[in-house]
């Protein structure tokens, strides 16, 4: 059954030449791409709301603006809507809004009261050709009962701090871990912000959330020694939803996922008929001084 | 226990016939090596096996007469023997087959259209060791580099050796080596696996509707064997490259044999060298050890250990308060004993166990961040091969395997996420290969498993069908349902450091039914053609869910996964392939959709995974003359899937209001395509003997006329307002040098 065949003496001789033939046509195929292909399909006339409400402050400033082509240059004044109608609303009460400048800025009426803890609030915006629709309901009141340095390994109550803003609070950089202790809100997360008074510079931190009502702050957060203030702020659901999405939605093409592909994916907004954020957050604060750490040991 | 019940009775209701029966085992007759799935069969007639895993094949049902037997197995020398069987007789017949050059003269070792029952199989691809040697590779011969040549098989990128099958991810493929699941098969982060080619004898790939046999994944498994190690002389063979050096020695040891082989990197003198001139540059190894012991206790009775050890270390220390660290590594050792119960009763029996380790660590000025993974299993597992008459081969098994997860997430000393879980899964199986016909054979199976987590049995039934016509041509069809327990948590970018986590009774495991229907057709004696088409769906799909607050008590699996996800992968594929002669190779095309739809994501629209390409054609050539060897990969590939931006908004950075940030507004999720893939990888090996040694040195060329393809796309915001998309490319022209030796 053995049985021999010869092959037609031309075979290499063609596929030589289809082999060059192909890597001349492959190689060919080297040119750069229109730059316009790399961008979605404009999205200009989308309103993007800011506003988010402070327990225990006045209604916030509120910004309007709208989305602008991805490849073309950006501006506040081309993205500003100055003539949107901005409404507040809590239970028969509507507070209406008034701009303030040419940057889509809307201040609330004079005399607008403080927000309240644990109250609904809806937003009402009408603007080019659009209404968009939001509704928040507001944490409670944040206060902590304690602000104290940890041993890193055994956990143990090193030091106290006072539980609130003062210079005497003086921690030598590095020295144990800083922790916030508070009553537990009923609330998703918190935002931890870490402000240096002298290099006037800001960090903040991912939605965290506080087990058993503790906090314990990245000291990568302090970049130098010096006057700094932490603000802990109790995110009701629409800014927990924003922060945690936004942060999650990476604008290239990795992602930490398994079967879906990449994560650049569109924040959660709770906004009908348009994007952004209409939240609330109620806030506590404390400062502290950093000391350099002490090396010659 | 029904389904053991079920088992013993389809053993028992087959009482040999009274009919002629042959066995025996099938070695390479130079190494002694057992040969897996070589073609036994009866000329002239449908009776005939596939030699198992351990080489060993039965026919039965024999009626008397005189008969040849052939033996094929490409690669190597048919064998022919002429036999003479009475009713009843049993004849023992040990068959060792000579290897020939695979890719020497044209010589056609066997024109009878039975001879390779293994693509009779709906979505099986089996490759030798030989095989793979001969493809050019970037660095080093790969497996899974090269298993990603093939049709229905993708990369995700130029670095990356994962395995995207038929629309699955590399989390949806079981990878076997020597039985044993391999929980991360590869090093430097993807960009090599962890076979050492020195060390592999067979690779069988089943690319979906895989049999009874397998379970536990939803897509595809691949089942790597190694080497048992030579029976007759005492060698050795290796290889340098610019990146590892490897070597691999076997030898006959009291009544069997052993094989020992390792790898190692030597990146890191030279990656200390330009530490000392270049800051941020890291430190980085990897290395694996297989080593395997088979003993012939008796005529009847084999013993083999078996081991693999394997790690990567990463290790980045900008300053005394800055680190980044990762290493993972894994190992596995297991003990099997294969016993001939009588000449149609083999069975095989495993004791593994595994330990996968995962760890990344850094260290920004006190604060650490830790992620850490592992993996502890014990398996048992047992597989009985019963030829039964001339018609039914059964083939029955179970396997328990326990495992010890542990997941933990720290941030700033603080435990965010502790996931440890001690479930177990016990599997049945029954499965009877069926010749209904001469020209028909059915393969029915029913899988059941009982997974401790969710407490009920998933049943799982898979069947086959092929069916022989005259001229060459084969008909073929296969389907199933198939469960998944655990879940990868990877990037697509880099393989390195994934994380396995089991789903617990919070989130149902993943399920998939799979089809597929294709015909082969053998046109002449050295080629085939194949065409397959498939259909894949699948349902209780997770995807990690990035989105949850930082140190949320995460201890179950619906806090961190999103689920209910759910998607199809269909395609057509088509082989053409050359075996054997001087010039040797395929040419492989893959049309292909692939779908995914999650209640959470893309607002719950269906979109393409980034790795779903509509046309995927490989054409890949060997020829050899005289001592030297060319080799050439053509790629072209529809560019993959990404999310480009829409538009560009401002918005606060955090609840504090002050600073406003840039966004981008992407569009629905993969509605762009990156550039068509196109690429050509050279090679030239030259045989030679240098002081009585056999050398081979190779030049490969990957992506030889430098075609930096596409990888992702970043936007950048520049100073003036004005928004950038700039294209990351992947490699560009790598050539490398390599000795492989024997001694």
């Amino acid at each position: 059954m053995q049985t021999k065949t010869r092959k037609p003496p031309y075979i290499p001789g063609v596929l030589a030449v289809a082999l060059l033939a192909g890597l001349s046509v492959l190689s060919s195929c080297n040119g750069e791409r229109d730059p316009a292909t790399l961008f979605g399909p404009d999205e200009r006339v989308t309103v993007v709301v800011d506003a988010v409400l402070y327990v225990d402050r006045i209604l916030p400033e509120i910004i309007v603006t709208r989305t602008r082509a991805a490849n073309i240059a950006f501006t506040e004044e081309a993205a500003a809507v100055n003539d949107a109608e901005v409404t507040i609303i809590q239970g028969l009460a509507e507070y209406r809004y008034e701009r303030v400048g040419h940057l889509g800025r809307y201040l609330p009426p004079p005399g607008s009261p403080k927000v309240r803890p644990g109250t609904e609030y809806r937003l009402h915006v009408r603007a080019l050709g659009k209404e968009i629709r939001g509704v928040t309901k507001t944490p409670g009141r944040l206060s902590f009962d304690e602000v104290v340095i940890v041993d890193e390994t055994s956990m143990e109550v090193l030091d106290r701090l006072e539980p609130r803003t003062t210079p005497r609070n003086q921690v030598v950089y590095r020295e144990g871990l800083m922790e916030v202790r508070f009553d537990p809100l009923d609330v998703e997360a918190y935002q931890v912000v870490v402000l240096d008074r002298e290099a006037d510079d800001e960090v903040s931190s991912p939605p965290l959330e506080a087990r058993d009502g503790r906090l314990a702050l990245p000291w990568f957060a302090i970049g130098s020694s010096g006057e700094h203030e932490v603000e802990v702020y109790a995110l009701d659901r629409n800014l927990f939803d924003f922060l945690r999405s936004v942060e999650a939605s990476g604008q290239n093409a990795f992602g930490f996922g398994s079967l879906a592909g990449d994560t650049f994916e569109r924040p959660v907004f709770n906004l009908d008929g348009g994007i952004g954020v209409f939240g609330s957050a109620s806030v506590g604060r404390f400062g502290f001084v950093v000391l350099q750490e002490d090396r010659s040991g | 226990m029904k389904l053991s019940a079920v088992l013993f009775s389809l053993l028992l209701i087959h009482a040999p016939a009274q009919a002629a029966t042959i066995s025996g085992f099938v070695t390479d007759r130079t190494s002694g090596e057992f040969l897996l799935s070589a073609n036994v069969f009866l000329s002239g007639t449908s009776l005939g096996a596939l030699s198992n895993e351990s080489g060993y094949y039965a026919i039965t049902g024999i009626p008397a007469g005189s008969y040849v037997l052939i033996v094929s197995y490409l690669g190597y020398e048919t064998h022919r023997d002429s036999l003479s069987l009475g009713a009843e007789a049993y004849l023992r017949l040990d068959v060792t087959l000579a290897p020939t050059v695979l890719i020497g003269e044209e010589t056609v070792v066997e024109a009878d259209r039975n001879r390779d029952e293994r693509l009779a199989q709906p979505g099986f691809v089996a490759l030798q060791a030989a095989v793979l040697q001969e493809l050019p590779a970037i660095g080093e011969t790969d497996l899974l580099r090269s298993l990603q040549l093939l049709p229905g098989i993708q990369a995700s990128s130029d670095i990356s050796s994962g395995l995207y099958i038929r629309g699955g991810g590399p989390d949806q493929t079981q990878i076997l080596l020597d039985q044993i699941p391999l929980y991360n098969p590869s090093h430097a982060f993807g960009f090599f696996s962890i076979f050492n080619p020195e060390a592999i004898k067979d690779m069988r790939l089943h690319k979906s509707a895989y049999p009874a046999s397998y379970g536990g994944n939803l897509g595809a498994v691949l089942d790597v064997t190694n080497r048992d190690g030579n029976r007759n002389d005492l060698r050795g063979s290796g290889g340098i490259s610019l990146i590892s050096m490897r070597t691999m020695i076997e030898g006959p040891l009291a009544r069997g044999s052993f094989m020992v082989s390792g790898r190692r990197t030597y990146l890191e003198p030279i990656l200390a060298y330009i530490r000392r001139r270049v800051e941020d540059i890291p430190g980085y190894y990897f290395y694996d050890v297989n080593a395997k012991i088979n003993q012939n206790l008796s005529y009847s009775d084999n013993l083999v250990l078996s081991g693999y050890f394997g790690r990567d270390d990463l290790n980045l220390e900008t300053s005394d308060d800055n680190h980044f660290n990762v290493r993972w590594g894994n190992s596995a050792i297991t003990g099997k004993w294969t016993h001939l119960f009588s000449p149609t009763l083999f069975g095989n029996f495993i004791v593994s166990g595994s330990d996968y380790a995962s760890r990344l660590s850094a260290n920004f000025d006190g604060t650490e961040v830790l992620f850490r993974n592992s993996i502890r299993d014990i398996s048992v597992k047992g597989d009985l091969d019963y030829v039964a008459d001339d018609q039914h081969a059964l083939k029955g098994g179970f396997r328990a395997t326990g495992y010890r997860f542990r997941f933990k997430r720290s941030f700033n000393q603080d435990d965010q996420l502790d996931l440890r879980l001690r479930p177990y899964v016990v599997s049945v199986y029954a499965q009877d290969q069926w010749q209904a016909l001469p020209s028909t054979s059915i393969r029915l199976g029913l899988r059941g498993n009982y997974y401790s987590e969710r407490g009920k049995i998933d049943l799982e039934p898979r069947v086959s069908l092929s069916h022989r016509l005259p001229g060459g041509l084969r008909l073929k069809a296969g389907g199933g349902r198939y469960h998944q327990y655990l879940q990868l948590i990877t990037t697509e970018g880099f393989s390195g450091g994934d994380f396995w986590v089991p789903l617990d009774s919070s989130v149902e495991p993943g399920q998939a039914w799979h089809f597929v229907i294709g015909a082969s057709w053998d046109p002449a004696p050295n080629y085939r053609l194949s065409l397959e088409s498939y259909y894949q769906r699948l349902g209780n799909l997770v995807v990690v869910d990035n989105t949850r607050a930082a140190g949320a008590d995460e201890t179950r699996s619906e806090d961190v996964f999103i689920t209910g996800g759910r998607g199809y992968a269909t395609g057509v594929e088509l082989f053409v392939e050359r075996m054997s002669g001087r010039l040797t190779g395929w040419i492989g095309y893959t049309l292909g959709w692939t779908r995914r739809q999650f209640p959470e994501l893309n607002q719950g629209d269906w979109f393409p995974p980034k790795y779903d390409r509509r046309h995927d054609l490989v054409v890949s050539a060997n020829y050899r003359a005289g001592r030297w060897t060319f080799g050439c990969n053509v790629i072209f590939a529809t560019g993959q899937a990404f999310t480009p931006a829409s538009a560009r908004y401002e918005l606060r950075e955090s609840a504090r209001t002050g600073i406003r940030e840039d966004y981008f507004l992407p569009t629905g999720r993969n509605t762009a395509r990156l550039l068509p893939y196109h690429r050509v990888d050279l090679s030239v090996k030259q045989d030679f003997r240098l002081f009585g040694r056999d050398l081979q040195w190779y030049l490969q060329v990957f992506n030889a006329y430098n075609h930096r393809n596409e990888w992702f796309i970043q936007y950048n915001t520049e100073d003036d307002g004005i928004t950038t998309a700039d294209v990351v490319k992947m490699l560009p022209i790598v050539p490398t040098l390599g000795l492989n030796y024997e001694f």
